[in-house]
């Protein structure tokens, strides 16, 4: 377990509705219905914490007929804390998981459901933008402008300014045949 | 009368409000952080929509129809865009989300029973 998977982990399971539901999938697998009424929140609040203990890697789910079941991954409790602790981590893995979060952060902060939602002012950040709709366009291939702006266009409606970054961020370069994505 | 459903719904605001502030207070002491989050969203709304009321008090000068029909637009104007993030959500699969939302329409549409048994039920 990396460190930032062990602090996902750590963070979701600081919370006493979560450690409930894992404590009830310690007995059996059970479908959000059952633990809402067990517990006594609400279906959605039930499917919220499931979504997160999911994501941090401390449940699954399978299909059971007409419900969704979840069930805890033992594999991950069986970790040892200590296991964790001892586990190195040097310094550039550890920077690359701070840039890799704060990209994140930045593409989550910009973006919803694949669309841009606002150009970002700072230049670094709008780097991080444009990086992710640049994977939007295939290497050694040759795109007119018209081309160009349509798959913009898919995440964002100004797309000349956009495209007028990109070659400027050196994303995207350009000559009288039309517009190609530059391999880093 | 204008002069007492006012007051009414403020007072009901403010006690939503109070109530929820006090629930995440307490959800917060019990560790359930997310949950008292959720009813911090709920004193939102109701802020909002205390505000909206107070506008559309200035701006109708002393109207009981024009202070319904602002209320009442605005508050159709924010449902619409709340049921499209909420479909939107849906559309994605995004469970966090979609709780969030669910939690705001919840808010809007008691907002919308208690405005209309306040608004109505006094004249």
């Amino acid at each position: 377990m990396t460190e930032a998977e062990a602090i996902r982990l750590f963070k979701c399971l600081s919370d006493k509705s979560r450690l409930q539901i894992l404590k009830s999938l310690a007995i059996e697998d059970m479908y959000v219905e059952r633990l809402a009424e067990r517990l006594g929140i609400t279906a959605p609040t039930v499917s919220f914490h499931l979504k997160k203990l999911a994501d941090a890697g401390a449940v699954s789910s399978y299909k059971s007929q007409y419900y969704m079941m979840y069930s805890l991954k033992k594999d991950i409790f069986e970790t040892s804390i200590l296991e964790i602790l001892q586990e190195e981590s040097d310094e550039a893995e550890v920077q690359e998981q701070r840039d890799a979060e704060y990209r994140q952060k930045v593409v989550d902060a910009f973006f919803e459901y694949g669309k841009l939602k606002a150009i970002p002012t700072q230049r670094k950040k709008e780097r991080i933008v444009l990086e992710v709709i640049a994977q939007a366009f295939e290497y050694d291939r040759i795109y007119t402008e018209r081309e160009v702006n349509i798959i913009i266009a898919d995440f964002h409606d100004d797309f000349c300014t956009i495209r007028r970054d990109m070659v400027g961020e050196q994303l995207l370069d350009r000559d009288a045949r039309g517009y190609w994505r530059i391999k880093p | 009368m204008i002069e007492q459903k006012v007051p009414k719904l403020n007072r009901y605001f403010e006690e939503q409000i109070a109530m929820c502030n006090q629930r995440s207070k307490k959800l917060l002491d019990d560790e359930r952080t997310d949950e008292a989050a959720f009813e911090k969203v709920k004193a939102n709304v109701y802020d909002i929509f205390r505000t909206i009321l107070s506008v559309a008090v200035k701006t109708s000068k002393g109207d009981p129809d024009a202070v319904r029909r602002f209320f009442v637009q605005k508050t159709e104007q924010i449902l619409s865009s709340w049921v499209t993030a909420y479909d939107k959500a849906k559309q994605h699969n995004d469970t966090v989300k979609m709780c969030l939302e669910q939690i705001k329409l919840d808010t809007i549409g008691e907002i919308k029973e208690n405005f209309a048994k306040t608004w109505e039920g006094a004249e």
